[in-house]
């Protein structure tokens, strides 16, 4: 019982260099909190210090390890439900589109690479799980007539990655929790290796973001920043960036206000095309490519 | 003469923001928070390999141009790396629990870092038997290398725009 107060304890002054700079201060009453837990070696105050100051920075944020594995369940977890099509040629195609460009943002890299694959679903549908792991619906890919417009779907997940959208699918609350049970379990495993709690924590966290972030979808705000990213993408590239409202023409034909389909995950398309021809005011328009074309065609065209 | 006065200035404010500026910056020790990366001879996409980079190797940082850093190893090779693929603290790398408890001294166990790391995943698998990692190790798999890239923008006739580094 005193060992679990003192860990509560521990919680709360590790709560508060949540909120602020780590000063000596701070460090300094966390370890004093740490000893009467009863870690390890907190009786030594430069060992306790280094737990402590472990602790504070695992409260910080997810490290880009701990994001490639939370990635890694969610992409899991969302594959192992809607199945994947077993055609490598569209999937090393989608790869080789989607990775180039990622190689071409400013986000070039993630702990273990950026990797794409292909839903086995008519629905639409397309999510970038932390860490860079794409995955990309047949339904969707099928709103797309060329390889300019496939890879404008793809830009566009590969600037959720950028800009981090699906680790703020973690609801405030629980991060703050995740990363308490991180910064406690991290203490603690000076003495024990058990690890339920943060299996727990894990668990919760794969929820809030496939829950958050792929059933309901990302709001308006961030799908309009998203989009902006993308077609700033596409044009690096030298792909025409009005791919993207061609995609979203196909999907707005779709769409129905009832909130079914895609309609669920995603905003009115005909706002989003209005925000990139905004975006988009002088700039040329592009022509069809033959040898994209015909490259897009055999590895697309029997999906 | 009035007019050459007006076309520098155009020429210098065009310099200025058309390419990407480099900025110096006080020295300063980051870490490599990606698995590996590449030390790069130029900012940007297709620039010559140096030497490779592995996570928290610790590198100098010498000055930026848009979203990229000059750099130098503690092996004193100079190149450049994206900002992105560093950070300032140094990673407390997850470890797996098999890995620390392996150890017989107490330095050891006490430099095991336990996070969301493999041995996490595997118990989150176990209490979720209908999710498989299958398909996600297979797209782990998929790796596409800059030459590659390069073939696969020629082969399309795509161009990369020019000054695209940011």
């Amino acid at each position: 019982m005193i060992r679990h107060a003192a860990f509560s304890s521990l919680a709360v002054a590790l709560s508060i260099l949540l909120t602020g700079c780590v000063s000596d201060q701070l460090i300094s009453a966390a370890g004093s909190v740490a000893s009467a837990a009863g870690v390890p070696g907190a009786e030594h105050v430069g060992a306790g210090t280094k737990v402590i100051q472990a602790g504070a920075k695992a409260l910080e944020d997810f490290t880009p390890d701990q994001k490639h594995y939370i990635g890694r369940s969610i992409a899991a977890t969302i594959t192992s439900d809607s199945g994947v099509v077993n055609n490598n040629t569209a999937n090393m195609y989608i790869n080789l589109i989607g990775q180039t460009l990622a190689a071409l943002s400013d986000k070039p890299q993630t702990w273990s690479g950026y990797h794409f694959i292909i839903l086995d679903t008519d629905e639409i549908n397309g999510f970038a799980a932390p860490g860079g792991f794409i995955m990309i619906s047949r339904g969707l890919l099928k709103c797309c007539k060329s390889e300019d417009e496939v890879a404008a779907v793809l830009a566009h997940e590969v600037a959720h990655v950028q800009l981090d959208h699906g680790m703020s699918a973690i609801s405030k609350g629980r991060k703050r929790e995740v990363l308490k049970v991180l910064a406690i379990e991290l203490i603690k495993a000076q003495a024990s290796q058990d690890i339920g709690a943060l299996t727990g924590a894990f668990g919760d966290t794969i929820a809030d973001v496939i829950n958050n972030g792929f059933k309901n979808g990302y709001s308006r705000e961030f799908e309009a920043t998203t989009d902006l990213v993308a077609v700033d993408l596409l044009q690096r590239a030298g792909y025409d960036p009005y791919a993207l409202t061609r995609v979203l023409d196909v999907m707005n034909a779709r769409y129905t206000p009832d909130k079914k389909g895609f309609a669920k995950t995603h905003p009115d398309p005909s706002e989003r095309i209005t925000n990139i021809n905004k975006s988009l005011a002088s700039t040329p328009k592009g022509s069809i490519h033959a040898q994209r074309q015909a490259r897009y065609t055999r590895a697309l065209g029997n999906l | 003469m009035k007019s050459y006065g007006i076309l520098g200035l155009l020429i210098v404010i065009g310099i200025t923001f058309v390419t990407p500026s480099v900025h110096a910056r006080p020295k300063s020790p980051q870490y490599l928070n990606v698995q590996e990366a590449n030390l790069l001879s130029s900012p940007g996409f297709g620039a010559q390999t140096l030497a490779i980079l592995r996570a928290n190797d610790k590198l100098t940082v010498l000055s930026e141009r848009g979203s990229y850093l000059q750099v130098t190893t503690s092996g004193g090779k100079t190149g450049w790396v994206p900002a992105t693929s560093l950070q300032k603290r140094k990673l407390d790398l997850t470890m797996d629990a098999s890995r620390a408890t392996s150890g017989t001294g107490k330095q050891e166990l006490a430099a095991a870092v336990p996070g969301f790391n493999s041995d996490v995943e595997k118990k989150f698998m176990a209490k979720n038997p209908k999710v498989n990692m299958t398909a996600v190790d297979k797209m782990e798999k998929w790796k596409i290398t800059t030459k590659q890239s390069q073939l696969f923008l020629k082969q399309g006739g795509l161009t990369i725009k020019t000054g695209s580094v940011k």
